[in-house]
Order: C-alpha cells, then structure tokens, then sequence
C-alpha cells in the first residue's frame, strides 16, 4: 500500500500535473480490472493507475513514488500469464499502451526500435505495409500481446529454434531508473541513432531482462528483425510414440533446416480448435501428439532439399509408430477449419484457449535431453489428472536444440466455485516437480521464487540483492518478487 | 441488484481479457472508439465485462465512473466481429442490460439522455418535439406524399427525418414515387425506441413497440421501409424481443427496398455521370447489427459513371461515425471526434462524396465535416439517387 509521507490527494494532484488528469485514476473500477490477470494469481488492488506519454512523463513519475517510497508496477496488457503485473504491494501501475510508436526500423542492421505499447499485431501490419521483405517472430499468445514485454520477460516465439528466448534478439534498450535517471544500454549509449548491437562493451542488459520491471521501466527496446525468405511451408504430423517423436523434434532442430518446431498434445489441438471447457481429453484410437514443422528456403531446390530432410525423418518415426502421418499444413487447415487456421497463422489467435475465464501455466525451460523431456511429461500429466485438468502440452525446441521450451498451459473457469484454488495448488506441484527435474520457469510467479532461493546458489542470491539494492534501494519496482519485500 | 447483467453471467466470465477485440482482427486498426480514446483497461470491451463481473461478485457499486465508462461507449458493436470468443456475438447485449442495470440503480443515463425517455413518452420522438408536427417534413411537396389508411407499404419515417433531417425524408418520398408502389406514411409513427433502448430507458419501449406494430396492423401493411438504419435495427432485431413479430411483415432499409426496385426494372438510373468517386460509409445499425452491406453497395455500383472506393475500415470492420448508443447527446465534443477519424479516412480514398444511409450517422459526420472544415461532400445514397433521377 501507498506510504503515508504524502497523503493521497497530494500524490494524486502531483500525478495528475505530470500525465494530465484524464490519464491517472484512484476509481474503484480501475483499481478493480488491473488488480488480477487470467491467471489464478491472488488479486491486489493497486492505488492508482497512471498512463504516461512519454520518457520524460515516466522520469517524474518515479522520481516521485521513489521520493514518497511508492511501489511502480509496470503494465502494458497484463497478458503475461505469470501474474507478474498483479501490484502485490499496491502502489502506482504504470499502464504503459499510450507509448505506442514504432521508432525506426533499420533493414541495413536489421532491427527495429519500438515502445513499451507497440503489439504484435502492430508489428506484423508494419512489416505487412511496410517491410514485406523483413519478419520478426510470433508467440504463442494473442496478438495484443506487448512485444517489449515479451522479448524482456524472454517470452519464446516462432523463431525461437534458431535465435533462442526473445531476450536472445534485444540489441540495447533505453529504461527510466527508479531515480529517475535516463539509461541507454547498446550502441545507443554513444550514438542516439545507431542501435546494432551490445558487444563488444560490458553488457549490462541483464540488468533488464527478466527482472519484471524491478530494476526500472524501459522505455525503448531495439529487437532483431530478419529477411523474409520468399518460400514458407508447414508440415503437421500426428504421432503416438512420444519418444520416438521427440527424437524426430531433436534431429531436425540439430539438423539446423528448421524455423520453428512445435510438439504438442493432441488436447492442445483440441483446445483451440474450440472443444468445451473439460473436454479436450485424448480418446482412444486418437493420434497422442502433434508436431508442426515451419521452415523456410531462398529457393525451390534448397526447400525441396528441406523437404526431403524433413520427409526421410518422418520414415523413421513411421518405422516405429506406424500409425504416424504427416500432411501439409493446408491439408491439416482443410481438416479442421477456421480456428486451426488462425492458431497456425501469425500472430495466432487461440479463441479456444481464452474463453473460459481464465488461464494459466506452468511455463518453464529445461534441458533438451530426452529422457527429462519424457519424464516430465509423464509427471505432469498424472498431477494433472489428479486434478482432473486438461493435458495441454504445449513444447518448443529452442536455439538449435541448446535447450528446450516445455509448458503446460490449463484452462480454467473462474465462474466455478473453488477452481481457481484447484488450479493453485496443481500449478505449484506442476512447478515443485518440474524444478526437481530441471525445468525451471519463465515468467517466474512470486509464488515459486522462494522456493528457487532457497535451492540456488547462495552468492547468486546475494548478488541479486546487492544488485537490486543499489539499483533500487527504496524498493520501490515491482516489490513483492523474487524475495524482494 | 444486477437483473439484466444475471441473464449474461457465463458469457460475462468468459472473458480473460486478451485483447483481441481492441484492434481488426488480423488488420490491427483499432476498433474500439472509447477505448482508443479513454485507454484505460475499463473502456475496452473487455474491461466492460470485467466490470459487470465486478458487480456481479459485489466487488464494486454502481457509480458515476461506471456510467460514464458504459455511456461513453457508441454501441458500435465492433468488439462483436473482433472478439473470436465464445461471447462475442453479445457483447453489446450486455452493455445494454449493463446500462439497464445502471438505470434501475438510478446511476445512468446522463442527463442529456434523460431527456430521451421523457420526451418519447410525451412526444413520441426523442427531441422534445410537439407530435403533431410529425409531419411537417412535408412542407413544399404535400401533394406528393400519400397518407393513406391502407397500403402495401409504411415508409416508417422516424424522428431524425422528421424532425431533423427533412430532406431525407423528401428525397425518400420523391423516390418512392418513382417506383410507382402502393405505399404511405403516418401521422401516428411513433418514435421506433431505439433512444430508449441503446441508453437503458426501458419503461416506455413496450408501449412504444405496441404502438407502431399496431399501426403497421392498422395500415395492413406487408413491408415496412425506412431510411433511418436506427429504426431499421430497432424494428427487425429488437421488436421481436418485446413483441410478437407481425406474420408476413418485412422489414427493409430503404437500400435494400431500392436494390429491389432497380434489380426489377422499377427504378430507372440516371444517364451516366462525368466521373465521380464517392465512398461509402457503413452505419453500424445496417451493417454490423443487421447485416446489411451489399445492397447500399449494389445501388451505387449501379450508377454509371460512380466509382467506389472503399475506406480502410469497412463493412463489419468500419469505424463508427460516433453518434450511436446515447454518445451523440452524452459526449457531443467526443461524438464529433470519432466522426472526425471517420471523414479523415473518407478523404484518404480521394473521394469527392461520402454517401451513408444513415440520417443519424449524417448528422455526426456533418459535424465532424463542419469542425474539419473538409472539403469533402456527404450525402445519404437516397439523397444522390433523388438528385440523379
């Protein structure tokens, strides 16, 4: 909660002066909607929501919660699915879509500089517009969806099987400090106009990335873009040996022809594809798993080359899972419609996944080794039926197979009476058993921080305080997180 | 107490707050008027659900905030085609039980929206107008308009028309004529209720839905024809929710009627024109609450020497002209700036005319053409067609 040293009309006078009055709220009705996500986080009310335009409105912003010690909760859509905008201390959420602007885009460096507000659906029409020979990548989210979020919160995408995590592709940002102060990070630090890159000087970007706003608010973000190659295709196959697929997932990522690959349970098919609430369930004589290919060439011989790879692979596992096939995407489009068309295209739509209120994860990273991989899908799937949830497997080979995304998204009815509490309790023994194994979890919710604490190494830990201390010693940034009080 | 808001509960916890129904579906122009302008979460569609979860659950009270985020909203009904949930197709149902709801808890409507409710049941019309001057629209071509106590047709006027856009309800009648139908108008049209309804206003709408289906028993009429898109999405969406619906009764906007008429070789087109590029803009009561989108399209293609160039939003996807759900007489200065992103995108296509089919959506979009200073022409596609025959 807000800290007494000024009394609430002040601060909100004080805020109104700096982003104009319309943009600052203390109504019940705003403290209502941003104090909670899809997920089944705990809500918490903030004390205001604020909405500024620009860097210099952001300085005076924190300059004063740092003064008067008011907890700053950065904000854009609050579709992270970590519960991570969620103001766990109350204080100032600092909704930040009115900074909507596409900066620049550079195709000779190839990236783009963009701010806290721009979407991915805002990428995709400027590329569309604009850049038809450049792309940047997609998530598995919906389309509104804040790309600067994602890339700091090291959000995965459609390109993550070459360039890893989206925090993988940041070349410098720009952030406004709890004090105040402007911090350019990159190139940018020496030429305001030149974004390329953060070697060769000491990179302090991880000051940044994956802290969930705790050290500061980034204003400005350069991301990686990259040349459209003029042919695209899909393949999907549908498979029942899990370890037979997964070795087809693994030898494809390392053999390095690959945009994307997607492995999947046939329940998450099923779940956007629209199938009721509770009843996306495997049924017997029904293929296990599914598995999408993306890939891409400059020429017809390099894609027929691909294609070849991709097809020689498929016999393999056809060899030992007989009931194994695979088709075109636009034969898988044919076969089940609109919706799966809209999951396949990007940025996707997943209408199926979001209509019951809520939503959330266990989303994690681990190691690409096989074995884990199966054993993590066989104890994640018994607690979840122990809960009687649906088994949403939702998995992604990242960086050439370095290592591996492996998510468990479920669906859940806020509606229902004691769910979201159900929920609960399987996402922390989702999460307590996973972590044993390696995996550990992306967007990390407050929830699990303190258990990873208290297993990693101890000067890690202390360098993250003594970091954070010096960076925000009023604690004002996101408190509440990563054991930071 | 949350009477109307109860009968959309699952449809209300659907909503996880994705953001789709902010922007086009795959085009990612904004679509949500009031929240492109307010931007808190609250003022999308989304936050409206959530807020009638918050009042569901007694989390929060009717308030002035409340109203204001509900009544600051034109009904455009964009969210509806934007939002791939389950729930989309009625969003702006429960906007409006959420604005029924805010009335019977005395918070809502405005003031300037009160107005409505008073006015129709003394009135008959939403603008305080005396009744019996219903037909004064006349005024210049009385011999031209049949008044009969039995006919095929009811050209169903309505109050903008009648009181506000006159020449539209000329050019209607002037045009009508030259189909040579058995067709009339009536000094006892009241009010559709379209005011009452869109602004929560519920006591008087089944009297007033009463009435007009009996005069359109009374005259015998088998179709009913009107140039006004509110009364059209009034008479054929609503009607039937507080009303049993007359047996053999068709309802048609004046396009669709014309469509007709030319399609038979009842309507005669004009010579062709010197080169002409107009746009057209879709009102979101024919278009997106009614599905009428070819028809006004068919009539202008139809003109020879018109050429139609569409806008960047159109069709189930068009920006509204801001003037719908109350916003016109709750928000004027707001109302005329969504209007006014609508004539900016009219000029963009290098059209000379902006046609509409919408006396309402007219008199928005003059305003904004009127603030703008633009140079850009609007008129309603009957007004075009009368001048061109």
């Amino acid at each position: 909660m807000l800290q007494q040293t000024e009394d609430h009309d002040q601060i909100s006078e004080k805020l109104g002066k700096i982003v104009g009055k319309e943009f600052i709220s203390n109504h019940p009705e705003e403290l209502l909607i941003y104090s909670y996500d899809m997920t089944e986080h705990p809500p918490n009310n903030p004390d205001y929501v604020v909405m500024p335009k620009n860097v210099e409105e952001i300085q005076e912003i924190l300059k004063l919660a740092n003064k008067n010690k008011i907890p700053v909760v950065p904000f854009v859509t609050g579709s992270n699915i970590g519960g991570l905008t969620i103001p766990l201390k109350g204080g100032l959420i600092v909704d930040l879509k009115r900074m909507d602007r596409i900066l620049h885009v550079n195709t000779e460096d190839m990236y783009m500089v963009i701010e806290p507000g721009v979407t991915f659906g805002h990428v995709y029409k400027c590329f569309k517009n604009d850049y038809p020979h450049f792309r940047y990548c997609y998530p598995f989210a919906p389309p509104f969806a804040s790309v600067m979020a994602n890339a700091l919160l090291g959000g995965l995408n459609n390109l993550s099987l070459k360039y890893g995590c989206m925090s993988e592709v940041i070349n410098g940002i720009e952030a406004v400090l709890p004090n105040g102060e402007v911090v350019k990070i990159g190139t940018c630090m020496c030429w305001d106009d030149q974004w390329w890159g953060r070697v060769p000087m000491p990179d302090l970007l991880g000051l940044f990335t994956s802290w969930q706003g705790m050290t500061g608010i980034v204003t400005k973000i350069a991301l990686q873009i990259w040349p459209r190659k003029p042919i695209r295709d899909y393949k999907f196959i549908v498979s029942n040996d899990l370890v037979a697929t997964y070795k087809l997932v693994k030898k494809l990522a390392t053999a390095d022809i690959m945009n994307d690959i997607l492995l999947t349970s046939i329940e998450t098919i099923k779940m956007v594809l629209g199938v009721p609430l509770g009843q996306a369930v495997h049924l017997e004589g029904e293929p296990r798993w599914a598995t999408i290919l993306d890939f891409s060439a400059n020429t017809q011989k390099e894609y027929e080359a691909k294609a070849d790879i991709i097809e020689n692979l498929f016999k393999e596992l056809k060899s030992v899972d007989p009931k194994a096939a695979y088709s075109s995407i636009d034969n898988a489009v044919k076969l089940f419609g609109e919706k799966f068309d809209a999951f396949q295209k990007m940025p996707m739509t997943i209408g199926g996944m979001l209509e019951y209120g809520g939503l959330t994860w266990v989303g994690t990273y681990m190691t690409s080794n096989p074995d884990t991989v199966v054993k993590g899908v066989h104890t994640a799937f018994e607690l979840i039926e122990k809960y009687n949830f649906e088994k949403c497997l939702y998995t992604r080979m990242m960086k050439g197979g370095h290592y591996y995304a492996f998510r468990f998204l479920l669906r859940f009815s806020k509606e229902k009476d004691g769910e979201t509490e159900r929920m609960r309790q399987l996402n922390q023994e989702l999460f307590e058993s996973l972590f044993e194994l390696g995996a550990f979890p992306y967007k990390t919710p407050a929830e699990f921080t303190d258990k990873i604490l208290a297993r990693c190494d101890k000067n890690w830990a202390k360098l993250l305080k003594t970091v954070k201390t010096a960076i925000d010693p009023n604690m004002i940034m996101n408190p509440g997180r990563w054991g930071f009080k | 107490m949350t009477d109307e808001i109860s009968k959309y509960k699952e449809e209300i916890y659907s909503c996880t707050r994705c953001g789709t129904c902010k922007y086009i579906y795959h085009v990612y122009d904004d679509s949500c008027p009031s929240g492109k302008k307010f931007r808190f979460e609250t003022f999308y569609p989304s936050g409206k659900l959530h807020i009638a979860r918050g009042l569901l659950e007694g989390k929060l009270e009717w308030s002035e905030r409340i109203r204001d985020i509900l009544f600051s909203c034109p009904l455009c009904g964009n969210c509806e085609t934007q939002c791939q949930c389950r729930q989309h197709d009625v969003l702006v149902d429960i906007y409006e039980a959420l604005r029924a709801d805010a009335v019977s808890h005395g918070v809502g409507p405005l003031p300037s929206q009160k107005v409505f409710a008073e006015a129709i049941e003394k009135e008959h019309n939403p603008y305080k107008e005396d009744h019996t001057n219903r037909l004064n629209w006349k005024e210049g071509i009385e011999s031209e308009v049949p008044q009969k106590e039995a006919a095929e047709i009811l050209y169903f006027v309505g109050c903008t028309s009648s009181y506000r856009q006159k020449d539209l309800a000329q050019a209607t009648v002037k045009i009508l004529n030259k189909t040579g139908v058995d067709y009339t108008v009536s000094e006892d049209e009241w009010c559709c209720g379209s005011p009452i309804m869109r602004t929560g206003q519920l006591d008087s709408v089944e009297d007033v839905v009463k009435h007009n289906l009996d005069l359109i028993k009374k005259i015998g009429a088998k179709k009913v024809v009107t140039s006004c898109a509110g009364c059209y999405r009034t008479m054929k969406v609503d009607f039937p929710k507080y009303a049993e619906q007359l047996e053999g009764v068709e309802i048609l906007h004046i396009t669709e009627f014309l469509q007709q008429m030319i399609e038979a070789g009842k309507l005669e087109l004009p010579k062709k024109l010197e080169n002409v590029i107009v746009t057209y803009h879709d009102p979101c009561h024919l278009g997106r609450h009614s599905g009428v989108y070819d028809a006004p399209r068919a009539i202008i293609q139809a003109i020879p020497g018109v050429t139609l160039i569409e806008m960047s939003r159109v069709r189930e996807n068009a920006w509204c002209c801001g003037a719908g759900g109350g916003v016109k007489s709750g928000f004027k200065d707001w109302s005329v700036e969504i209007s006014a992103e609508r004539i900016k995108e009219a000029e963009e296509t290098g059209c000379t005319i902006l046609l509409s089919a919408c006396p309402f959506c007219k008199t928005n979009l003059q305003d904004a053409i009127k603030a703008a200073n633009s140079k850009i022409q609007l008129m309603d596609i009957v007004d075009l067609l009368n001048k061109l025959i």
